[in-house]
């Protein structure tokens, strides 16, 4: 069987989990460097966990067969960087929010997009979170020879 | 197995719950003041305990409120409130009498206002939405005083608004209207076939409604930017009549016996054609009533008041004619974009219209004209009206009676009043004289007069020849009567403050100077009446020009003698020498400054030839313009020696100890040694809507709150007596309801009456400061009007310096009596609302000094005590402190930002007015774009904001090693704890007092802890789970 063929639902799942959150990590990036961020500090954490659940998910993905004693473990590891990586962000990003909120009439349209970005960063990682504990749970990721 | 899958998916979905909770606590903890306001919690709980020492202590409680209940607020503020509304609107029109109708006058609202009222403003000062709600909508407020509304009209707009939001989100106060209709860029307005669509039977009842009251209006509030793009239609401007609104005087003027026609609006709206319209009965300005303000219409309507309003600003027939709307709205820098976002460059406004504002632009041709000052009259395209109130689009003649709507000081009343100037005397310093004026009653009604007190001082060769601009009339005090009934007399004695007389000479004597030559004092109806008197007085008649003949027995006549005197208001109440700080340097208001020859001021000397433009696409490429503009003007140094400066020190002092404590009190060096850099770092970075605790002082904190109306976020059933909550708080029936129900600042300024707005700082800002704990209230709202497109007109008071600086002096005095710290806003120049945060205002010192400062001072030393006031004994403690608190303005002070301009804040306010007190930005955070270390080192105190500064100087490890900003932070703590020492911050506490206060489990702390608790332990649970299933699963396989 090819590799393709060889791949489950629940692999194709986790794949479709990293790539949600590499698209949420994408988006962020650009909202925290860009914009009305530009020139911002970027907090460290927002960057290494959706790397480390991308990765991890990645490396699972490719070759779940030989990871049979740790792959379950993998997969929540990168679950749970994803779920953390949501809470970090949102912190990183309150001002934006406080500004639109607080003083609805201050902010500049740039302060709007950074906003937008950031929820449509969060909602990308929640839909890859969803992805990762639906892969918890079904960790037969390659179908049966 | 599917088991230990199943716990591992669920440890995801637990992890995720506990960092969605914890950030969630995190970020409710850091924002805990305004959810607190927001969902009416208490997170913090202040008690007092009472040491018994067997010392005599003074009351602790030495600020004490007039309401004990909610009940008594509720009452007090309404009561004011209606008070306030009696005098607030100004009749403008009242042709054959036709004012005042009867108190069962059955009337027919007309237009969409007439059902969709505007009460206040869609941001900032907003109307108390609940008080309106509670049966003080405009149509209950009339029926309350006797008026019989004609239903079916009713119905048809109700039917219409019934289909709109009433209300919206968002934090803070929400405004009494409907969302869809808060808009500047078009008039909302039904036509007659859109009302015949929602009724085709409306107009069945006119002939048994038969007085036709018209409401036309035009919101405003914060962030409202109206722009002056003249409309492709009939209608001449968003100011104008637009063509649904004419439909609707048409339809009123054929169907009804009597039409009046009410102007709800703080924006100046022009409607010169009503004025003329033979068809049009009255009118009536009406600004923002607020939430109770209808019934004080209905009782200005119905004569049981009798009308005493006046405007306080020219309403020209075309707006657009003004020299100031020429350089206004988005005027960006070509090469914005080559700065740093986070500095905040966006455009800027060549205010080259100089002093020539409103009526001192419009009298001063008028004069000029009548004196035949060659000229005078020319005209370029699109600077004049043609008579039918659009802009000329051909080169012609300008003519006042074409220009104007209606004077600045205009207000008419049911009765007849004579003032007669009785005598002038000039005090010998000339620093001030006293002006007596009688004022007499002789009609057959009861009524308030408006003493109006202008002055013209010659226009002189060394004005022309050194720059110096003069205005032909200008306001130099006022007063109102007390109530007079028919042939009663009432003299009043004003001392007039000669410094106001003095023009500011920026290129020569770089200070204030008065000439040699004949000045004028007049009194009259309004400043135009005032300038005919003049006139009449220099012997000029309408064969001159003039609109009528002028009174010239209401004007005196003198001679300041000798050549130009550069000495008598050269020199501050402070000793302090007033120079030019606002004319060369980086710190310069004067465009030419950094790009010389490139601007043009308007001149009386060639009106036509140096009207204002636009000054589009400039780029700012000279180095201090850029260096400005890039808000990092000051380099820190790294390693001076302040060993001498003391941080931190455990002395044996307490804030409360200095409770009333004198500036020049010793122990203030004591105390202030306590407090170390980072606790002031700390204290400045958090100062949204708050007043951060100050532990080593022994200062644990308050809140603060917007704005000049009353508060924004506290309802009466968060009302305090004296510490204790109030008893009814959880069943109150004014639940819901604040403080915020006083008519706008415009209508207040619109009074005239300084011993009324003496009473709206009393109520309106101190009493909501001691019902509601906020020691700190920000307002009154006190930038002059530039012009009438300013969209936020209606928080602040007028276009007159005098006017607006003496109301908003007698409110500040007000609320300071009952120990509240106001923070004046804005220091300086919001001359706009677009691009307000960064746009850079520029214009000669002459302007910034004889306008905006001149207003601005008047707060900030308490001038214009009310003649009443110096009467009376029992007042001679009143008007003795100035100001305490600043709010400085989004917008840049020239290039650099408001809070950074050392000419305004260190040179004038602090060293020339003797400004002592808390000095706070705008919404900027501690931002690039506040330039802090420039701001701090400028006398600011707190930066508004949640902290979380995003510069790296912010530490008191960098900070510390510059001499001159350890010495700026020693100072600027000074300016904090001084005003806490002396308002009502330190109410509750003496000596033998001590102040706890607990954190309060609220609804939201519960929720959060709660989220956490089981979001922790089912993931351990999770854990656990998969942790037993997998131990399982290993013996199994062994």
């Amino acid at each position: 069987m090819n590799f393709i063929k060889k791949q489950s639902v629940w692999g194709w799942v986790l794949l479709g989990s990293a790539i949600s959150a590499l698209i949420g990590f994408i988006i962020y990036m650009v909202s925290d460097t860009t914009g009305y961020l530009a020139g911002n500090h970027v907090n460290a954490a927002t960057i290494i966990l959706p790397i480390a659940a991308i990765l991890l998910a990645g490396v699972v993905f490719a070759i779940s067969e030989k990871l049979e004693k740790v792959k379950g473990v993998m997969v929540l590891i990168a679950g749970l960087c994803v779920a953390i990586t949501m809470g970090v962000q949102v912190y990183c990003h309150h001002s934006v929010f406080a500004d639109a909120w607080f003083i609805p009439v201050n902010y500049p349209e740039a302060e709007d997009v950074t906003v937008a970005q950031t929820i449509a960063s969060v909602v990308f990682y929640a839909i890859s979170m969803i992805g990762f504990i639906v892969a918890c749970m079904k960790d037969n990721y390659t179908k049966e020879a | 197995m599917a088991k230990p899958k199943l716990w591992r998916g669920l440890m995801v979905l637990g992890g995720f719950a506990i960092a969605a909770s914890v950030t969630a606590a995190t970020l409710m903890e850091y924002y805990r003041d305004p959810l607190d306001q927001l969902l009416g919690t208490q997170s913090v709980k202040t008690t007092y305990e009472t040491i018994e020492d067997g010392e005599n202590h003074e009351d602790p409680w030495n600020f004490k409120s007039n309401f004990k209940t909610a009940k008594e607020a509720h009452d007090g503020f309404k009561e004011f409130a209606l008070k306030e509304g009696d005098e607030a609107f100004a009749l403008l029109k009242n042709k054959n009498e036709a004012l005042p109708i009867s108190k069962t006058q059955k009337i027919t609202l007309l237009g969409l206002r007439s059902y969709a009222a505007i009460y206040g403003n869609t941001g900032g000062s907003i109307a108390d939405k609940v008080t309106v709600e509670d049966g003080n909508r405009i149509y209950e407020a009339f029926k309350d005083e006797g008026f019989e509304i004609n239903p079916s009209m009713l119905a048809t707009y109700k039917a219409y608004c019934d289909t709109l939001t009433w209300g919206g989100k968002g934090f803070g106060a929400v405004p009494p209207g409907y969302s869809e209709l808060n808009v500047a860029d078009r008039v909302e307005e039904l036509s007659k076939s859109e009302l015949s669509a929602i009724n085709p039977e409306y107009e069945k009842d006119f002939g048994t409604y038969d007085t036709a009251v018209v409401v036309l209006g035009r919101i405003g509030g914060e962030s409202v930017g109206y722009t002056k793009s003249e409309q492709p239609t009939a209608t001449r401007t968003i100011m104008g009549i637009s063509d649904e609104e004419k439909e609707i005087l048409s339809l009123a003027k054929e169907k009804f016996k009597k039409v009046i026609v009410l102007i709800n609006s703080t924006q100046v709206m022009e409607f010169s054609e009503l004025k003329n319209d033979d068809g049009i009965d009255a009118i009536m300005w009406i600004g923002y009533p607020g939430a109770y303000g209808f019934h004080g219409v209905a009782r200005n309507l119905n004569g049981t008041v009798n009308p005493s309003a006046h405007l306080g600003d020219f309403f020209p027939t075309n707006g657009l004619t003004a020299p100031g709307m020429q350089s206004m709205g988005n005027v960006p820098w070509a090469n914005a974009s080559d700065f740093d976002k986070a500095a905040n460059v966006n455009g800027y406004l060549v205010e080259a219209e100089g002093i020539y504002t409103g009526y001192r632009y419009y009298e001063s041709r008028y004069a000029d004209i009548v004196n035949g000052v060659t000229g005078a009259s020319n005209a370029k395209a699109g600077t004049y009206t043609d008579g039918t109130g659009k802009l000329a689009k051909v080169d012609g003649t300008w003519n006042y009676l074409n220009e104007t709507n209606y004077p600045f000081g205009h207000g008419l009343s049911y009765t007849t009043f004579t003032q007669t100037l009785d005598s002038v005397s000039i005090k010998g310093d000339k620093r001030t004289a006293e002006v007596k004026v009688t004022v007499k009653n002789t009609g057959s009604r009861a009524g308030k007069s408006v003493v109006q007190l202008y002055a013209q001082a010659p226009y002189t060769e060394y004005d022309k020849e050194h720059g110096v601009e003069r205005s032909a009339i200008q306001l130099m005090d006022f007063e109102k009567t007390k109530l007079l009934e028919p042939n009663e007399s009432q003299t009043i004695t004003m001392n007039v403050d000669m410094e106001n007389l003095a023009a500011y000479d920026n290129d020569t004597a770089k200070t204030f100077i008065v000439e040699g030559g004949k000045h004028y004092f007049a009194i009259g109806d309004d400043s135009h009446d005032a300038l005919n008197n003049i006139l009449a007085k220099q012997g000029k008649t309408t064969a001159h020009g003039m609109t009528a003949n002028g009174d010239a027995s209401k004007v005196y006549e003198w001679d300041w003698g000798g050549g130009v005197d550069a000495k008598t208001f050269s020199v501050s109440e402070t000793g302090t020498e007033i120079t030019n700080h606002l004319s060369d340097g980086i710190y310069s208001m004067d465009l030419n400054t950094f790009m010389p020859g490139t601007v043009t001021y308007l001149t009386r000397k060639d009106w036509n030839g140096t009207f204002p433009k636009e000054y589009a696409g400039l780029e700012a490429k000279n180095a201090d313009l850029v260096k400005a503009l890039g808000n990092d003007i000051i380099t820190l140094k790294t390693n001076d020696d302040t060993s001498a400066y003391k941080w931190g020190v455990k002395n044996d002092i307490q804030l409360k100890d200095m409770k009333g404590a004198k500036w020049d009190d010793e122990r203030w060096e004591t105390l202030i040694d306590e407090v170390s850099i980072t606790e002031f770092l700390d204290f400045a970075s958090h100062a949204f809507h708050h007043i951060q605790e100050i532990p080593s002082v022994g200062y644990a904190g308050n809140d603060a709150d917007d704005g000049p109306g009353g508060s924004d976020t506290h309802y009466f059933e968060n009302g305090f007596y004296q510490g204790v909550q109030y008893s009814e708080a959880d069943s109150t029936p004014y639940k819901g309801m604040g403080s915020r129900v006083a008519p706008a600042q415009q209508n207040l300024a619109y009074t005239w009456n300084k011993e009324l707005a003496y009473e709206n700082g009393q109520i309106i800002l101190g009493e909501s400061s001691l019902v509601f704990n906020l020691p700190i209230m920000i307002g009154p709202g006190a930038n002059l009007h530039r012009h009438g497109y300013n969209g936020r007109g209606g928080e602040y008071y007028s276009e007159d310096p005098i006017l607006s600086g003496y109301i908003g002096s007698a409110s500040v005095q007000g609320a300071q009596e009952l120990g509240c710290i106001i923070n004046i806003k804005h220091a300086a120049f919001n001359d706009q609302e677009i691009n307000r945060s960064g746009v850079a205002v520029f214009m000669e010192e002459q302007k910034a000094r004889e306008l905006e400062l001149r207003n601005l001072k008047q707060l900030f030393v308490g001038g214009g005590k009310p003649a009443s006031f110096v009467a009376d004994e029992t007042k001679s403690e009143t008007y003795t402190e100035g100001a305490l608190g600043v709010m400085t303005s989004y917008n840049r002070i020239g290039a650099v930002a408001s809070s950074a301009n050392r000419g305004v804040m260190v040179d004038i306010m602090r060293n020339e007015w003797g400004f002592k007190g808390y000095n706070v930005t705008d919404f900027t955070g501690v931002s690039l774009k506040a330039a802090p270390k420039e701001s701090i080192m400028a006398g600011t105190t707190a930066f508004c904001g949640f902290g979380s500064p995003s510069l790296d100087y912010w530490s008191e490890e960098v900070l510390s090693k510059d001499t001159e900003m350890c010495a700026a932070i020693k100072e600027d703590i000074k300016y904090v704890l001084y005003p806490l020492a002396n308002s009502n911050a330190l109410n509750g506490l003496n000596s033998n007092v001590i102040i706890h206060r607990e954190e309060v489990n609220t609804s939201w702390r519960i929720g959060y802890k709660s989220a956490i608790g089981v979001s922790s332990t089912l993931t351990a649970a999770f854990a656990v789970g998969a942790i037993i299933d997998l131990v399982k699963k290993l013996k199994g396989a062994k």
